[in-house]
């Protein structure tokens, strides 16, 4: 699977990296206990410094999505998030923020829902597209 | 006069002089004469007019060249060949630079004038499931060590026959100029030598394949990552194979210091032809491979979705479309930009270390020879 990158976009790229891996694992495009490359051989193909791809690594272990074990990025199991851990906790919080933005621009209840669904539906369907 | 090495030589430039002429042909059509450009102009009549005139002044240079060497081979001394050879061989690699300069700079202010490149976002692609999609066949490695066992085991069964002192070097007449006393760190120094060239070019060739950049094209991820690893298999197969035959020619070599084949005009050409064929059977390689691969084809399958995204322009980084400086990219080596194989990026100082280390090895060889001679 590939990760596509702007570089003059507003989001930083640790944080497209970060959000591309987690994307990559929600479409099943990235496999439980897949070793993900080495922090250098991401930044070496991306022509970034090193610490960038390190940041991006360390917040997807800080999110539990993979874990370091012997300098590796491995991703982690899924299926292990209870509903009331920290992470899903704000979680929540932020989907709150965006269903309320949502409401206050006057979109409907079916909208809304209509919106979740195809949302859903397109990331699942991302599957190896690539 | 027009001996062996005469032949040999003008066979170099009409080698040098295709290749070159094949050279537009052989880099991946996004980046033509070193300058990036969005797909839709890579058939833009601008750049195929530049490709004619490259060609034109390229064949130009080649056959003057080889005009002039003859020339000079007739009326210099004979002892002088091989100076004229590096001078002659010097001006043609400087007046082919100058003529990509040359072309190089006016695509480039072509790109910018008319904006090929303005205002179109563009994408940094990258894998995630490369390093083990490598299929490096590292036992290819040990055929040419084969060459170098079959060596010091004749050696080993021409040592007791050897004189007391014997000679190591040999004018281009064929007169012994240099002699060493039978010893044997002398008798073998020529197979240490050898041993060391290999792993020395073993150990670059493994650097570049673990600290190179992998390019993805955003225009085909799928296919421009299946070329790149299937060029750098390619490559490592062929150097060896290369290796095999530079052995070859070390193992002649060390037959004419072992006495077992004479020092006249033939074992020259036995020294001289094996290298010789394994530089060309490389190059034949890079023909058909392209460089990074482009010219391999690779059935994606529908891997590849025409999402229409474009590659960043990165000719900022390219000092003169040839020298890759970026002191961001941690990478050391970088697919060439006009060639076929990797350069270093100079902006990274391990790629010094690099430099370093071959200008130490080649001074290191040239004096074990220097030091063991005469005595």
């Amino acid at each position: 699977m590939f990760i596509t990158l702007q570089m003059n976009s507003d989001v930083p790229i640790y944080m497209q990296i970060h959000d591309q891996i987690v994307e990559g694992i929600a479409s099943g495009n990235i496999k439980e206990n897949t070793v993900l490359p080495s922090a250098r051989r991401l930044a070496m193909d991306i022509g970034i410094n090193f610490h960038t791809v390190n940041k991006a690594y360390t917040l997807l272990k800080q999110d539990g999505f993979i874990i370091i074990y012997r300098k590796r990025a491995i991703v982690r199991q899924s299926g292990n998030t209870s509903l009331d851990s920290e992470v899903m906790k704000m979680w929540k919080e932020n989907e709150k923020k965006l269903i309320s933005e949502a409401i206050a621009r006057g979109l409907s209840y079916e909208e809304i829902m209509n919106l979740f669904k195809n949302l859903l539906y397109s990331i699942k369907k991302n599957k190896d597209v690539m | 006069m027009l001996n062996f090495l005469y032949f040999i030589f003008v066979f170099v430039f009409a080698i040098l002089t295709l290749i070159y002429m094949a050279m537009p042909d052989l880099v991946q059509n996004t980046i033509p004469f070193g300058i990036r450009i969005p797909p839709e102009y890579i058939h833009n009549p601008y750049i195929r007019e530049m490709k004619k005139i490259f060609r034109k002044w390229v064949v130009l240079v080649g056959i003057t060249s080889i005009i002039v060497y003859t020339l000079m081979s007739i009326t210099i001394n004979n002892s002088d060949t091989i100076a004229i050879f590096n001078v002659t061989l010097f001006s043609v690699i400087f007046f082919f630079f100058i003529i990509y300069y040359i072309i190089h700079k006016k695509i480039g202010k072509r790109k910018v004038e008319e904006g090929w490149y303005s205002n179109k976002p563009t994408y940094t692609y990258a894998s995630l499931d490369m390093d083990r999609d490598s299929e490096l066949k590292i036992w290819v490695v040990l055929l040419p060590f084969i060459i170098i066992f079959v060596t010091i085991i004749i050696g080993i069964w021409r040592y007791p026959s050897l004189p007391a002192n014997f000679p190591v070097h040999y004018a281009i007449n064929g007169t012994p100029n240099g002699w060493m006393s039978k010893t044997p760190f002398n008798v073998f120094l020529i197979v240490v030598i050898a041993f060391l060239v290999n792993v020395f070019i073993d150990l670059l060739m493994y650097a570049t394949v673990i600290y190179s950049k992998r390019d993805i094209d955003p225009a085909h991820p799928y296919v421009s990552q299946k070329q790149q690893i299937k060029f750098t298999n390619i490559m490592f197969e062929y150097l060896q194979i290369m290796l095999v035959f530079v052995n070859v020619s070390f193992m002649f070599s060390a037959f004419q210091i072992w006495g077992l084949i004479g020092s006249d005009q033939l074992s020259v050409v036995f020294i001289t032809i094996p290298v010789f064929i394994g530089v060309v059977i490389l190059v034949a390689a890079t023909y058909k491979t392209g460089q990074s691969g482009a010219k391999i084809v690779i059935n994606d399958t529908g891997k590849d979705t025409k999402n229409g995204h474009l590659h960043i322009d990165d000719d900022m980084f390219w000092i003169g479309g040839f020298i890759y400086y970026n002191k961001e990219d941690p990478s050391i080596f970088v697919g060439k930009r006009f060639g076929v194989g990797w350069t270093l990026n100079f902006g990274n100082p391990k790629a010094w270390v690099i430099i370093f280390l071959i200008i130490l090895f080649i001074i290191a060889t040239t004096l074990m020879i220097i030091f063991h001679r005469n005595i």
